[in-house]
């Protein structure tokens, strides 16, 4: 033990001695081990994290699949990757009917899959009201999680009745940044959309209840009975068709998870089939076949973890191909260092060191440059993990707030640890397996005569790894950039250029009441075309790429009602008059919507080219009708128009164009159907305001503001936004890994270049006699530049060699991340081979140099 | 303490091996002070390797005290050399980036002597050869006299049976020399057997017998007559 502290202090004290070759060291291996640790801080909190609750592996799901935000009728089919007829949203109803009947949870809690935003002040407050995000909770929902209140106390099943008083809980972190830990809050009644609410106590810090999602994370909890009394005429709560709740229990010891799931499987054929009465056609077709699983809930209902982990499992593995190449340096810088150091390793064989003893040593250098290395990492990765965020989610743009930090955790530091010995074993051991064998007999020979080969090889093979890696991150870096230049650049069926997005929050929060809707738009729009610059102003319940989306299952008149297996389901909008102009889609046919659309003419639609083609086909769909929900509202709409496809959603840019309809803002119908009815009500809420103001005003984001401002004071406007910013925001994602993955690239390059550098000038170094004597011979300049970057090149070239094949493999691993994109597109290769290559001339090109420069009568008198 | 019986070495260079060693029998008796004198390439340096246990590449009979070398495996043999064996070298090869103090501790810490015992022995070497005030020092703070003698130190703080020179003034002015051979015969008269290798005839006759090696074969083993000396360390 003794002898090991002898050693570190030995090895600390080379280290002080060496600073350029210690600060090399300990800078590459910060990048490397800085780089994975900055993207393991995100996958531990994204991928790994349970939440923070008591004995997070007691609870479970019911339900398997992340969704939002609410599923209409008595099937559940998901996306074409997901299982059909697999529940993972359920009504209030089935709820209340699972929470009774399974005795296999000791608690069964419910919460909103989607978010309530909310208008919330102070009450006697004249001031604009907050915007925070709500969540409905079942009353056993912070018991279930084993969550107790900071302040005050949090909602139990008494909260959770008809007619309960109406309260609710505040989360820490809103208690903290919006009302500065005022403990005045616990006990104060709050306008929350204009309804009085008690909060009653302050969730603990890091509580974030059951849901980690980029958007929306709850400031308050509601009870799910309040629902109605926010939501009004669109309440959800005893819609037995709508299901809008995720499902989370905690299970009682030495349950089954198979049983449970049977058990429940059983309980919602038994509700399914107490609705038959109720059930559409389709629905009736296939409610037998529907099924749920139950999934472990330790980790609650991520969609950080759908939305996020490829890639950022994309990004550990290039972070990891940075270390590598950071790795195979710090070898070769020690292996250079072994080299000339061999002697003295040789001299302390004849003094009785063991072999044991040396590896060990060299080891400990090895281990200690890297937990150095680790420490500088650990800086790195906090920055890096800040910029990352930042890039994710524009979260120092935006303000949302996200459930994930950028400081290192425990985890963090550990894994950190961990990476540094690991990395300083793995670049350690080939040196200090070079240096074990050193011969004492070369000590007894006076002088540092030679060296062997056997290093300088060791030392090539490790540039030749360093080359097809850097060549994998490059041309995926490449790839990456490309797809997402063309992901920005597609046509999307509408002119993003000189239009602009107004995102505001429910009119309905500031007081007008649903029959004011369409006249406050109106007047709202009027304002704003007053704008110097502004050609067109058009609202809708949400615009392209905004991130939402409303669907509806819809019947064509005069057609037959529609097997379980036909494709019915389309997205809808609601729009304002001048829409396909202000946001530049073309019609195809007939006319769009108009002013004349109003409650006083018949209810009219504009559908989509897909809708067209899909229902239509070759038929002309002008004049033809068709509604949402059962076939009797067939002949609610009658299409008068025929738009583009417009790319709506902000996901899918793989996929053909959805069939989509719009119609007015000014028309209201009425359905017998409660839960049609609530959409029908709901959408006529515009979240959307689009502007085409081609000039770009002046302190045009101002104007637009102080327009809205003096239409009404207390409306909430979350931004104003140019589309292409919109447009850059919806590949926050594919930016953030394509920007991360040329960082890394060009980190791998350089360093790669660094390494073919040291080898190159190395073996210039060693070879200073030979070119001494060649040049004695008679080799001019230009052959001995030539003959050292002959040699630094056949390493490029053996690099290469194995690169192309590994970068073409790389692509068709990363295929499902690029958009118009060959993963072997040898443009695209070519490119990065030829930064490499240039990379590489410029590391061998000084060496070389003075090499050619080497005076032949001093390097023969130096041997 | 050592005998030789027929030892040979040779190198195999490309097709062609070249003998360094010739059926080379030796006895040196304990106490004994051995000078191995002859031109390059006469085999001392290899003898020297073969004597010191570094080599092992040779082929005959080793009898280190009753130890038959040639049986030994290489770990056993390494073992055997730290524990009975000092070496002193032409270029010194103090380590760089030790102090004088750690120099002369590293032997000891291979042989896993226990802490406070080495500082014991460490402390009483640099005080009989009179360096206390150079233990703090790196190599390059030193005299070439200076790090030859630290290096003797070295070799034999740990007290061996047999102390190897390879050339021990060979870098060294006359009169650093001279001192360092004194020092020899001095730790020669305590009763440490030592084989040095020299092409000085001066400093062979520091010693007391001298054996001669060309081309590989032993040709010539002369005894001496005794040398008064003083010791004499810096």
């Amino acid at each position: 033990m003794n002898n090991m502290w002898v050693d570190i202090r030995y090895t600390l004290r080379q280290l002080h001695k060496s600073p350029g070759f210690t600060l090399t060291a300990v800078l590459t291996l910060a990048l490397g081990i800085g780089a994975t640790t900055a993207i393991f801080t995100l996958v531990q909190q994204v991928m790994l994290q349970s939440l923070p609750v008591s004995r997070p592996d007691q609870l479970w799901r019911i339900g398997d699949q992340a969704r939002c935000c609410n599923w209409g009728g008595y099937s559940q089919d998901g996306d074409d990757n997901e299982e059909p007829n697999d529940w993972s949203l359920f009504s209030w109803e089935a709820y209340k009917l699972f929470r009774a009947n399974t005795p296999g949870f000791q608690d069964l809690a419910a919460l909103q899959a989607g978010n309530a935003t909310l208008g919330v002040r102070r009450a006697g407050s004249s001031a604009t009201p907050e915007t925070d995000n709500g969540q409905y909770v079942s009353g056993n929902f912070f018991q279930t999680l084993g969550a107790s209140a900071w302040r005050g106390r949090l909602l139990i099943d008494a909260d959770d009745q008809e007619g309960a008083p109406p309260v609710a809980v505040m989360s820490f972190h809103t208690w903290e940044e919006k009302y500065g830990s005022d403990p005045s809050v616990v006990g104060s009644t709050f306008q929350i959309n204009g309804y009085s609410f008690t909060i009653i106590g302050v969730a603990p810090p890091g509580f974030v209840g059951a849901k980690m999602t980029s958007w929306g994370m709850p400031d308050i909890w509601m009870p799910l009975t309040a629902e109605p009394t926010i939501d009004g005429a669109t309440s959800r709560l005893k819609n037995t068709r709508v299901d809008w709740l995720d499902l989370i229990g905690r299970v009682r010891p030495g349950t089954n998870p198979k049983t449970l799931q049977a058990q429940l499987q059983s309980e919602l054929h038994g509700w399914l089939a107490s609705h038959l009465a109720d059930m559409s056609p389709q629905e009736k077709a296939v409610w037998q076949k529907q099924t749920l699983r139950v999934s472990p809930g330790g980790a609650g209902f991520s969609r950080l973890r759908e939305n996020y982990g490829e890639g950022l499992l994309l990004l550990m593995v290039t972070a990891g191909c940075v270390l590598l190449v950071a790795c195979a340096n710090i070898a070769n810088l020690l292996l250079a260092r072994g080299l000339r150091n061999r002697q003295q390793a040789a001299v302390r064989v004849a003094l009785g060191a063991s072999r044991g003893r040396l590896v060990r040593s060299a080891l400990l250098e090895s281990v200690a440059l890297s937990l150095i290395g680790g420490a500088a990492g650990v800086v790195v990765a906090w920055a890096g993990a800040r910029l990352i965020l930042y890039l994710a989610f524009h979260m120092m743009a935006r303000g949302t707030w996200i459930p994930v930090q950028a400081s290192p955790s425990t985890a963090v530091l550990l894994f950190a640890l961990g990476v540094s010995v690991l990395t300083g074993v793995l670049f350690g051991i080939a040196p200090a397996w070079m240096t074990s064998q050193a011969e004492p007999v070369e000590a007894l020979r006076g002088a540092n005569r030679t060296v062997g080969s056997g290093g300088h090889w060791a030392q090539k093979a490790l540039v030749i790894v360093q080359v097809p890696v850097s060549l994998v991150l490059l041309s995926a870096a490449a790839m990456l950039g490309g797809s997402l230049r063309n992901l920005e650049h597609q046509n999307f069926g509408f002119s993003p250029e000189g239009r602009y997005l107004v995102s505001i929050n429910s009119a309905l929060l500031s007081n007008h009441k649903q029959e004011q809707l369409a006249p406050f738009f109106h007047e709202i729009e009027e304002r704003l075309s007053a704008i110097p610059g502004v050609r067109g102003v058009s609202s809708a319940t949400y615009a392209p790429l905004s991130g939402d989306q409303w669907g509806n299952n819809i019947r064509v008149q005069g057609k037959p009602e529609p097997g379980p297996k036909d494709d019915i389901l389309t997205d809808w909008t609601r729009i304002t008059p001048g829409f396909f102009d202000t946001v530049g889609a073309r019609m195809l046919a007939g006319r769009a919507i108009s002013e004349d659309d109003n409650e006083n003419t018949r209810r009219v639609a504009v559908i989509n080219e897909a809708f067209a083609k899909r229902f239509f086909g070759s038929q002309n769909p002008i004049g033809q009708h068709f509604g949402p929900g059962p076939i009797k509202n067939a002949g609610t709409y009658e299409i008068v128009g025929v738009v583009q496809n417009i790319h709506y959603v902000s996901w899918g840019f793989k996929m053909p164009a959805r069939a989509m309809f719009y119609i007015p803002e000014a028309q209201t119908v009425h359905f017998d159907q409660p839960d049609i009815e609530s959409y029908e009500l709901g959408s006529q809420n515009l979240y959307n305001i689009v502007i085409w103001a081609p000039g770009h005003p002046q302190n045009f984001t101002l104007q637009v503001k102080r327009a809205l401002a003096d239409v009404d004071p207390n409306l909430v406007i979350y931004n104003v936004l140019p589309y292409s910013n919109v447009i850059q925001g919806t590949f926050d994602q594919q930016n953030m890994i394509a920007s991360l993955t040329w960082l890394f690239g060009a980190v791998g390059l350089v360093l790669a270049a660094i390494g073919l550098y040291g080898v190159t000038a190395y073996g210039v170094e060693q070879r200073t006699s030979e070119i001494g004597i060649r040049m004695a011979l008679g080799a001019d300049r230009g052959s001995v530049l030539s003959m050292v970057l002959r040699s630094a090149f056949l390493q490029v070239a053996i690099g290469l060699a194995l690169g192309i094949p590994a970068a073409m493999g790389t692509g068709y691993l990363i295929a499902n991340q690029l958009y118009s994109i060959k993963p072997y597109d040898p443009r695209i290769l070519g490119l990065a081979a030829v930064l490499l290559a240039l990379a590489a001339l410029i590391a061998a090109l000084i060496p070389a140099q003075r090499a050619a420069s080497v005076n032949p009568t001093e390097a023969l008198r130096s041997q | 303490m050592i005998e030789l019986k027929n030892v040979e070495r040779s190198y195999k260079t490309g097709h062609t091996e070249t003998w360094v060693l010739r059926r080379v029998g030796l006895t040196i008796g304990e106490g004994e002070f051995l000078t191995v004198m002859g031109p390059s390439g006469a085999g001392k340096s290899s003898l020297l390797n073969v004597l010191a246990l570094l080599d092992d590449g040779w082929l005959g009979e080793y009898w280190f005290s009753e130890t038959a070398v040639h049986a030994l495996n290489r770990k056993q043999r390494a073992d055997l050399a730290r524990q009975r064996i000092g070496m002193v070298f032409q270029s010194y090869h103090l380590l760089d980036d030790l102090t004088v103090a750690e120099n002369i501790d590293l032997p000891l810490s291979y042989k896993n002597v226990p802490p406070k015992e080495r500082q014991g022995m460490v402390a009483d070497i640099l005080d009989r050869f009179q360096i206390v005030a150079k233990k703090d020092l790196y190599p390059n703070q030193l005299s070439g006299g200076q790090q030859q003698l630290v290096g003797i130190a070295r070799a034999v703080v740990h007290a061996p049976a047999l102390l190897l020179a390879d050339e021990p003034t060979g870098n060294l002015h006359s009169t650093q020399a001279r001192e360092i051979m004194e020092l020899f015969c001095e730790l020669n008269r305590q009763g440490t057997t030592i084989v040095q290798v020299t092409h000085s005839e001066e400093n062979a006759r520091y010693g007391k017998r001298i054996v001669e090696l060309r081309d590989g074969w032993l040709t010539r083993d002369e005894k001496l007559e005794p040398k008064t000396t003083e010791v004499g360390a810096k």
